[in-house]
């Protein structure tokens, strides 16, 4: 099979397999112990941790280990259950379930939870300017959309909101979903003056299971209770094996970013040239354009074909996509959501689909996606929009 | 052995064809039960059900409640005529269902044909009672309809048993003849397949799969759904038809809202040739009277007109909540609902034509030429055996 799939999660590392289970069998310790094999294991631990923190750009202190993008996501979140008094927060339709599924949990402690709609794929500062009001205390929003690849200009929605709060004298936390960014694109929360952003390390070729929570904000407190690992933030003995794999993960795909990035943007344009020939309409901005994207993401449409009968094709031909949107599958509505909150007509949601890639995702495997496609176009009647 | 006691209800009314049923029902009920050794006597209007100890009640109990023709059973214990042990095996029995909850009314019915037993029937109903509320201090005696029975017969030995568990009624499967159905993977379908049977129907099934149009999950869930009804059936074949090149022929050979109606013409002639070659008198279909575009009562008598043997609606006049109920019952519902379509979206018309005019649109089925295609999809069929296995 070729595997298309790298959104959804990337094939772990050598590197970091080697790393994890040399941790795992040298690192017996628990690093809350205080025999000497807990201490060796705590002083890896923040060995790491110094290290995390110095490709984010951001203090040691303010990084925390955690199961992964969902549960960083999650920490922030739920954190504000805890305020007595509710206010909005604002977000993003694009988002991740990891955010939107929160909504029904605020809206019933008395938050007002608002996603705002984002055309094409992009949120214009315009929209979250006017979307601000005194009782906004949480600006989220991702920094990749992991349907279609666009780049959010974080930096100005950031500063709209910087700007906005000098004006109503109040703080607003904002926090960003960066998961399909960190190892693939260049980003530093802090430099763009983010409050907190959340990290995964399967998808840049780590461990399931671990992933980064950076968060310089105090007032973010945990909902879970345990023995105080994490500063309570993340309690639960630290997965240090994962942890160590993780950065090994980290560094590899730090060290190689720009000439990974190059690569993947000529199969980008490779594919998006192929789809366009064989009559597929592409969903995702277009290499020509002057729009922000992610090349490591490509959305395009198989209309009149559904998604899932797509998928299918192209799975007998050995290719691993993922769609868009699913139509009858127990996932229905998720990524369909995401679309409709770009504004994408409803038939192109239900024929989008989901072509990803990695660090190790090769010319000859895009070759023969490319001819893949043409052949399943003509197989199919493929008809652009 | 083990005994159980059954109810015949229907059939212990036939005349003359009496027998033809008991057979049929004797050889149902033995098919399931073995490998285990089983014995089959009939006498007053009932069945008497001995089963090799080896087999676990549990596939009893199963077999009883998907054989058609049963209407009641009742686990029962023969023991000698010495009052210790009747008394020890009243206890026994009374520790399972229907008296396991120890709650409502009952009473004890004897029946002495033995009068030279110690003790008369009215002194036997009272010893038991006591039994029962010694036991069960909460439950009342009620003569009168009372919710549960123990029942004790005085005969050569004595027999034990209590009110009977419900049976699935109807009458014993292959009695009426052999059919195919049409089963897709909705909830009606598998309704009409059971209802059939319940009459007496043995049924073969016919999906039609259009992979990758629709999913292999959509082809196993009917695979699923057929191994939940067959014990009703007494097992059943379950015949896939590859149907992708025609449902894209017909997209492409005849108007937009005919789609739905040239497909189900299609079925009805490949349900035909299939039927003839495997010595099926009837169609089965779980339509309803106006459930959707094609079950109009126009687009029946169209569907009707590309059969050329009688096709069965046994839902026809049913709701939906009806249908859902017997779902449940039969336990299809949960595997019905799985969200795997069993037609693409692409293949559905957007208006289809819910009225349709029979002559018109047999032209329009002769003018797309489809009868070879047709006969490749039957030779080309796979057939799954699902077995009778409760």
């Amino acid at each position: 099979m070729y595997y298309f799939d790298w959104t959804a999660t990337s094939p772990i590392s050598q590197n970091s397999l080697k790393t994890y289970c040399e941790v795992a069998s040298q690192y017996i310790g628990n690093p809350s112990s205080t025999h000497p094999l807990g201490v060796k294991a705590k002083e890896r631990l923040e060995a790491e941790r110094s290290y995390t923190a110095s490709v984010l750009g951001v203090k040691p202190s303010e990084i925390y280990f955690t199961s992964g993008g969902t549960e960083s996501d999650s920490i922030i979140l739920s954190s504000f259950l805890n305020s007595p008094s509710p206010g909005e927060i604002i977000t993003t339709g694009i988002e991740h379930s990891a955010i939107l599924e929160w909504k029904k949990t605020l809206e019933t402690a008395g938050w007002t939870f608002t996603a705002l709609t984002c055309p094409g794929g992009y949120l214009d500062p315009e929209t979250l300017k006017e979307a601000l009001n005194e009782k906004v205390r949480m600006v989220c929003f991702m920094k990749v959309n992991n349907v279609t690849g666009t780049i959010l200009d974080t930096k100005t929605l950031v500063r709209t909101v910087r700007d906005y709060e000098k004006k109503a004298g109040r703080k607003i936390h904002i926090h960003c979903d960066a998961v399909q960014a960190l190892g693939k694109i260049p980003f530093n929360p802090a430099s763009e003056d983010m409050d907190s952003a959340a990290f995964s390390a399967h998808k840049f070729c780590g461990p399931r299971g671990v992933g980064i929570l950076y968060c310089r904000s105090k007032a973010i407190a945990s909902l879970s209770r345990g023995g105080g690992q994490e500063k309570g933030l993340r309690p639960g003995t630290e997965n240090l094996a994962a942890i160590c794999a993780m950065n090994t993960a980290l560094k590899d795909s730090i060290a190689h970013l720009d000439s990974i990035f190059e690569e993947i943007l000529g199969y980008r344009r490779k594919i998006e040239k192929a789809a366009l020939v064989s009559g597929y309409t592409l969903i995702s901005p277009s290499c020509d354009s002057n729009l922000a994207y992610s090349p490591y993401i490509i959305n395009i449409c198989s209309k009149p074909i559904p998604s899932e009968v797509f998928l299918r094709v192209m799975s007998d031909k050995g290719f691993c996509l993922s769609a868009g949107s699913a139509c009858s599958s127990n996932s229905r509505g998720k990524a369909e959501s995401v679309l409709a909150a770009m504004n994408i007509d409803h038939s192109i949601r239900m024929s989008s689909i989901r072509i990803s890639m990695g660090s190790t995702t090769t010319e000859e495997e895009v070759n023969l996606l490319c001819t893949a496609l043409a052949s399943a176009s003509r197989e199919l009647g493929i008809i652009r929009n | 052995m083990n005994l159980y006691l059954i109810r015949l209800g229907e059939i212990s009314l036939k005349g003359m064809n009496r027998n033809f049923f008991e057979k049929k029902l004797k050889n149902n009920i033995k098919l399931k039960i073995h490998p285990h050794r089983s014995l089959l006597t009939r006498e007053k209007g009932r069945f008497y059900l001995y089963v090799d100890k080896s087999c676990p009640e549990e596939i009893v109990i199963k077999t009883l409640q998907t054989t058609f023709g049963v209407v009641g059973f009742s686990k029962a214990i023969v023991c000698d005529k010495d009052w210790d042990t009747i008394v020890s095996n009243a206890k026994a029995l009374i520790e399972n269902e229907p008296f396991a909850d120890g709650a409502g009314t009952f009473k004890v019915e004897c029946r002495r044909s033995d009068k030279s037993f110690f003790m008369n029937s009215y002194q036997i109903e009272s010893e038991l009672g006591g039994v029962v509320l010694d036991r069960y201090p909460d439950m009342k005696v009620k003569v009168k309809n009372p919710e549960k029975e123990l029942r004790i017969e005085v005969r050569e030995k004595v027999y034990l048993y209590t009110s009977p568990v419900p049976g699935p009624g109807g009458l014993p499967v292959g009695t009426a003849g052999k059919g195919l159905l049409l089963l897709s993977g909705g909830i009606d379908s598998p309704v009409a397949f059971w209802r059939m049977a319940k009459r007496g129907l043995k049924q073969d099934c016919l999906y039609f799969h259009a992979y990758p149009y629709t999913s292999d999950m959509a082809l196993q869930k009917v695979k699923d759904l057929a191994r939940i009804v067959a014990p009703y059936n007494q097992g059943t074949n379950l015949i896939v038809v590859n149907f992708t090149e025609t449902e894209l022929w017909i997209k492409d050979h005849s108007k937009e809202e005919e789609h739905t109606l040239m497909m189900r013409a299609c079925m009805m002639k490949v349900a035909n040739k299939i039927a003839k070659a495997r010595a099926c008198k009837v169609l089965v279909t779980g339509e309803a009277l106006g459930q959707v575009a094609s079950q109009t009562l126009e687009s029946m008598c169209f569907t009707n007109s590309m059969s050329e043997i009688p096709v069965l609606r046994p839902l026809v006049a049913m709701d939906k909540e009806e249908i859902i109920s017997t779902a449940r019952q039969i336990g299809t519902f949960e595997t019905s609902i799985l969200p795997y379509d069993d037609c693409c979206v692409i293949f559905s018309p957007k208006h289809p034509l819910v009225r349709p005019e029979v002559e018109q649109e047999k032209k329009s089925y002769s003018e797309m030429n489809i009868e070879e295609l047709l006969d490749k999809c039957v030779s080309e069929a796979e057939e799954f055996e699902i077995s009778y296995h409760v």
